[in-house]
């Protein structure tokens, strides 16, 4: 999965667009370990030690992972999934960018 | 992936028999007392082996689908083990007139699929114990019985604890038992789930602290989390101990993204 979010970061970096991530490593060398050998370049909630049962996890329901919660321009939740959906994505960007002009 | 059905390649069979060995382990109720434990742990101990021989056999009988030349090989885990079933409704008499015969009536009734004696367990267990505040673990297990008795059935008795039970606990935790049962079918648009989310709800209010920590969760992501409602916040720290919240995106497309490097 790693490779497609990367490129979904370049190539969407200057539209309306973020990935946020909710990491579930439970120590930060982990985390950082995973950052710099799969240059992840995306901006991570970091759990602590409780990993998958962390706090934001738990409250959000998490039970599987990824979980993928596609999130609108205007803060609609529009999708929650194990895997993301590419078509889904494109168009709300475009609805988006739509928005803005 | 589906775990009870599984297409294999040959190299997984191998590491699907190890993960299978690792999730296995029998839990032992707390609040026994010390003889009941002691004879529950060794019940536990009988089930494990049971589960363990169980396991083997299915390994083999995929080894040899696979070296048949099968390209598909389902893998079912046997949940039914009567014998040790009979062993734990054999203690629940031996302690029968304490609580601690709820915990070996309820591992009997998930041992055994004969819809009949899951059936008279319940009733032995209603009958019996309807005053124990113990009974909470009978109703939180009841889901697990859907598969033996139907819906239908676990939601009579569920309902039965309800009316019947004078603690808030137990009555909480039958709730929640109810709620699961529609909850936690994914994708599910069924009309039940105004109810499920009414019967939550409640669990959540009569009983916190009997019902397991994804409780909270569950109540939060079907009042707050479905397709179509506003994502709540969330406020939290990054890698580097800096304060960021999700609101910070606001405007933006927001790829949620919850991992982890395992």
């Amino acid at each position: 999965m790693y490779p497609h979010e990367r490129s979904l970061v370049k190539k969407h970096a200057a539209a309306p667009f973020a990935l946020i991530g909710v990491n579930s490593d439970k120590t930060k060398e982990r985390v950082r370990q995973a950052i710099e050998k799969n240059g992840i370049n995306w901006r991570s909630f970091w759990q602590g030690p409780a990993g998958t049962r962390g706090e934001i996890s738990t409250q959000w329901n998490v039970r599987g992972w990824p979980t993928v919660v596609l999130i609108d321009h205007k803060g609609v939740i529009r999708a929650r999934a194990h895997s993301l959906d590419d078509d889904l994505l494109e168009r709300l960007i475009n609805e988006a960018k739509a928005a803005r002009n | 992936m589906n775990r009870t059905s599984l297409a294999l390649t040959m190299l997984s069979l191998a590491c699907v028999s190890s993960c299978l060995h690792a999730q296995r382990r029998i839990a032992i109720p707390e609040h026994l007392s010390p003889e009941a434990k002691k004879e529950y742990e060794r019940l536990a101990n009988e089930l494990q082996e049971a589960q363990a021989e169980s396991r083997k056999k299915m390994m083999e009988n995929a080894r040899k689908a696979r070296d048949g030349g099968a390209r598909s090989i389902s893998m079912r885990m046997q949940r039914s083990f009567p014998k040790v079933a009979d062993e734990f409704l054999k203690q629940a008499g031996n302690f029968a007139q304490s609580d601690d015969a709820i915990a070996f009536l309820v591992q009997a009734s998930r041992l055994d699929d004969r819809k009949e004696l899951v059936h008279k367990i319940m009733a032995k267990l209603l009958a019996e114990h309807i005053e124990s505040k113990r009974l909470a673990d009978a109703a939180l297990g009841l889901p697990a019985l859907a598969r033996t008795l139907g819906n239908d059935g676990v939601n009579a008795i569920a309902a039965k604890i309800i009316e019947k039970s004078p603690h808030k606990s137990v009555q909480g935790a039958a709730f929640y038992a109810r709620s699961t049962l529609v909850l936690d079918r994914r994708g599910n648009k069924s009309e039940g789930r105004e109810r499920a989310i009414a019967d939550l709800r409640r669990a959540v209010k009569l009983a916190p602290d009997v019902l397991p920590a994804r409780a909270k969760g569950q109540l939060y992501e079907a009042e707050k989390l479905q397709v179509g409602m506003v994502a709540p916040n969330i406020v939290g720290k990054d890698i580097d101990d800096v304060d960021f919240e999700l609101s910070d995106y606001k405007g933006k497309v927001i790829m949620l993204d919850f991992w982890g490097d395992w």
